[in-house]
């Protein structure tokens, strides 16, 4: 599974949920939605907003975690 | 046409098919039962037992229309692509189908018992196969619900 770990980001870059949300122009409900990894895609271009806004690589926000499917 | 508008008109074409049916229901065929009987007397004793089983038709149809209804309320508030309304359609669809068995079974029984003739049985073909088709018609629609409502839901959970 891909875990989101934008609250580490946000919390690394002492930033809000609100402030992020207002500077790449997404919704708050949508960045929770984001945030709580209820997402089923993510948008390339929300990708690039969000890792400008927190001066990041797609890396620092999406993590690979192995399902207990892979594991075996 | 705006949803809203299309809601209304789908409500008032339903409230229509009710009111077409207790017409049908409560008038049309008793009374048309009543001059079969009076025309053709050794039918007479049939004419309370095909009157109770043409009536328990329209269980089905009434159960579809309050679906058929609710589903036209949704639209009207924009839930038109929902999983409730999918099953809400395989319900319909099932409805049609039970309702043409019904029938159809019913119509059989009837010749059995010497209380119909063969003609009306095989005129009650053409109301099985239009509920067979309805039956078809709100199983593909139930189908293309489901499936447009997990694209719905998905392109709301892409951010």
């Amino acid at each position: 599974m891909i875990q989101i770990n934008l609250d580490v980001m946000l919390a690394r870059r002492k930033m809000s949920v609100t402030e992020l949300s207002e500077r790449i122009g997404i919704t708050l409900a949508n960045v929770s939605i984001l945030k709580n990894g209820h997402a089923k895609a993510v948008k390339m271009e929300t990708l690039n907003a969000i890792c400008r806004a927190l001066s990041c690589q797609p890396g620092d926000i999406l993590e690979y975690i192995p399902d207990k499917e892979d594991m075996q | 046409m705006k949803q809203g508008k299309f809601s209304r008109r789908l409500k008032a074409i339903i409230i229509g098919i009710v009111v077409v049916c207790i017409i049908v229901y409560a008038w049309v065929i008793p009374d048309l039962g009543l001059g079969i009987a009076r025309a053709n007397p050794e039918y007479a004793a049939a004419y309370w037992p095909w009157v109770i089983f043409v009536s328990l038709t329209a269980v089905p149809i009434a159960a579809a229309c309050v679906l058929a209804y609710r589903i036209a309320d949704d639209i009207g508030k924009d839930k038109s692509f929902t999983e409730v309304n999918a099953k809400r359609l395989s319900v319909i669809s099932t409805l049609a189908a039970v309702d043409g068995a019904y029938f159809w079974v019913g119509n059989l029984v009837m010749c059995f018992l010497n209380w119909s003739h063969p003609g009306v049985f095989l005129f009650c073909h053409f109301f099985v196969f239009l509920a067979a088709a309805l039956s078809v018609a709100f199983a593909a629609l139930a189908h293309l619900t489901h499936k447009a409502a997990g694209m719905e839901e998905e392109q709301e959970l892409t951010i």
